[in-house]
């Protein structure tokens, strides 16, 4: 059970987008949560639903245009801020490594920019031990990025993100272009992390996925969280019809429940209902109803 | 007794820069039969991709043939029997004649393989008069008739629409449209789920079942999602490292996987996870193929791996008339049971 010590509080967050002579178009509405020390939140949903946009704008990369974002309990609203508040994050792309850059440069550089490290010995440790807490080998440090593999690559962004000491780590579908065993390394080092006290926001589209590595799982659906609930709870009695939706829709590996699931009709889409409130319905567990 | 319809033997294709050689396919026998949906899943760089692209002559120039052939057996409609066509051997005109016309390849990103101004209708009017030599007013007719098969709505809006107006499913299906514009009997199909959500990869799966029902269509489908694969798969097929290592019915893959690197794979699915566990996993990555060992390449990350693994390639042992796979754990002196060697799909040793 983990001690109520949120690091991170959102309150009725919106952000909308919108285009001169265009009516702005909202891209996430009323998104209220918290995250604990320790604690790995897991947002699920589909394309076009809004996690990257939530991603973003907890990192401060974009404006909320209602609610806010409380870190420790200080509301930060620019991106300046929230770097500073000590909240990392990793894309699912792999373009975020400049590959003119050698491996130590690229983890060396964050430490520099925050003076991090006083002497030189010091940086080197530093990167060292970067290394050794991504299961990165330290042969790879003077060769350039661009050589990389692409779980090595990913590792190295992590490495890069855990270099400024956050207290929140977001990851943006990080594992998605990566293979099956090389994500489960990755993500065995992101749980010994949490071990360590690191918060983690991770966003993905495998409710799978979700349901073993996430304390509790969000799931958005049309720029709104539609339940949020511990995984347990979420995948044996969900009270959202999207997320009903949702796990039926999930491929089981098993070539005659799969293929009799895909040769089955469409079920429809659950419409939302405007005037849906987010309501907590047992502690713990919050559906828009 | 399946038709053949396309057949890999013994192909070997090395990468050839300046300094180095890279061999990305180390002696693949494999044939996908009429009407069948053959997977193949592996993790990146395995050379799922580079034996697909490989059957239409694809892939970078520094790809270079090493040994093997691919044989094609187009279907007739007279009941004769065509020739085989060594497809790794056709002058390029030929091969030109064949992309598109009776094999087709669909991609991953579908912008990129739609072009992004013209209206996807019109894309696949043009096609339709290249490949069958079809009219304006039946090109556009026989369009509509093709977004409407593939379950496409208000199909005759959506062809006058640019692709960067379309969803990510809408335009993969736009993609399969254009791949079925000739008469084709293949079709590759390279990691086409991968970009999707959950959705669109379920309506653009139950297309491919419906497909091979209705035309008889083979379908090679490369994906690194087993999910997908078992879905639509009749047989599955896993590479590791520039060579198959286990072949077998859909069933017999996901359950009774025999190769060590079958079984992690199986086991590092999202789906077969505890909660609260490490995940499983095994540690490492797949090689670079410049100068590959003799041997397993898995053994160097499997705890389990045999001395003679490290020394000499696993033959293929047959576990049932669809089920093989090569990996010394199946020899006699290890397993205990004498498991006949499938001498077909031994390239190397074969000649």
């Amino acid at each position: 059970m983990i001690k109520p010590d949120p690091v991170l509080q959102v309150e009725h967050l919106s952000v909308a987008f919108s285009r001169k002579g265009q009516q702005a178009d909202m891209v996430l509405q009323d998104i209220s949560f918290s995250l604990q020390r320790g604690e790995c939140l897991v947002v699920v949903g589909e394309s076009g639903s809004g996690k990257t946009t939530l991603c973003r704008t907890l990192a401060g990369l974009l404006r909320p245009c209602g609610g806010q974002i409380l870190v420790h309990g200080k509301a930060v609203c620019s991106s300046h801020q929230t770097s500073v508040s000590g909240i990392s994050l990793i894309f699912q792309g792999q373009q975020a490594l400049d590959n003119q850059l050698s491996l130590f440069e690229v983890l060396a550089e964050p430490l520099w920019a925050r003076h991090l490290c006083a002497t030189s010995a010091a940086l080197q440790a530093q990167v060292r031990h970067l290394c050794k807490l991504t299961a990165l080998d330290e042969a790879l440090l003077p060769l350039p990025v661009a050589v990389l593999s692409g779980g090595q690559r990913q590792r190295a962004a992590l490495a890069r993100a855990l270099a400024i000491k956050p207290h929140i780590l977001l990851g943006d579908e990080f594992t998605a272009a990566l293979d099956v065993l090389l994500q489960a390394q990755l993500i065995n080092t992101l749980m010994q992390l949490k071990q360590e006290g690191l918060s983690l926001i991770l966003v993905t589209h495998d409710l799978q996925l979700a349901s073993c590595i996430g304390d509790r799982i969000a799931v958005m659906y049309a720029g709104r969280l539609v339940e949020l609930a511990r995984a347990q709870e979420l995948y044996t009695s969900p009270k959202h019809p999207y997320t009903y939706y949702l796990l039926k829709a999930q491929l089981p590996l098993d070539p005659k429940r799969a293929r009799a699931l895909v040769l089955a009709p469409d079920d429809d889409l659950p419409r939302l209902d405007g005037d849906a409130t987010w309501q907590q319905v047992s502690p713990e567990h919050w559906v828009l109803i | 007794m399946a038709t053949p319809r396309l057949r890999f033997c013994n192909l070997c294709l090395d990468f050839v820069h300046e300094h180095y050689t890279i061999a990305a396919l180390r002696g693949i026998n494999l044939t996908l039969h009429a009407g069948e949906i053959l997977a193949l899943v592996g993790e990146s760089g395995c050379g799922k991709s580079v034996l697909l692209k490989s059957v239409l002559g694809l892939n970078a120039s520094r790809a270079k043939l090493k040994a093997g052939a691919i044989y094609f057996y187009p279907a007739t409609f007279d009941g004769k029997l065509s020739p085989a066509l060594d497809l790794t051997h056709l002058p390029e005109g030929k091969l030109r004649k064949l992309r598109g016309q009776l094999i087709a390849a669909m991609f991953q990103d579908s912008e990129q393989a739609l072009h992004p101004t013209i209206t996807v209708g019109q894309q696949i009017v043009r096609q339709l008069k290249r490949l069958q030599g079809l009219s304006e007013l039946q090109a556009q007719k026989r369009m509509l008739e093709l977004l409407t098969t593939l379950h496409l709505p208000q199909a005759t809006a959506l062809a006058k629409r640019v692709p960067a107006q379309l969803s990510g499913g809408q335009r993969q299906r736009c993609a399969l449209a254009l791949a079925l514009a000739g008469q084709v009997q293949v079709l590759l199909a390279d990691e086409i789920t991968s970009a999707l959500d959950l959705t669109a990869r379920r309506t653009l799966l139950r297309l491919l079942l419906q497909l091979k029902q209705a035309q008889d269509l083979s379908v090679l489908f490369v994906t690194h999602d087993l999910a997908a694969a078992a879905a639509v798969a009749d047989r599955i097929g896993v590479m590791y490292a520039g060579r198959l290592v286990e072949i077998g019915s859909a069933t017999e893959i996901c359950f009774d996987p025999r190769h060590p690197y079958t079984k992690a794979l199986l086991a590092a699915q999202p789906a077969s996870f505890e909660p609260g566990k490490p995940l499983p996993t095994v540690p490492g990555q797949a090689p670079r193929l410049l100068n590959p060992p003799p041997g397993d390449l898995f053994a160097r990350r499997d705890a389990q791996a045999l001395g003679v693994d490290y020394v000499r390639t696993p033959p293929f042992f047959a576990l049932s008339a669809t089920h093989a796979a090569a990996t010394w754990q199946l020899h006699p002196k290890v397993c205990g049971i004498n498991y006949p060697l499938c001498p077909e799909m031994m390239g190397e040793n074969l000649d």
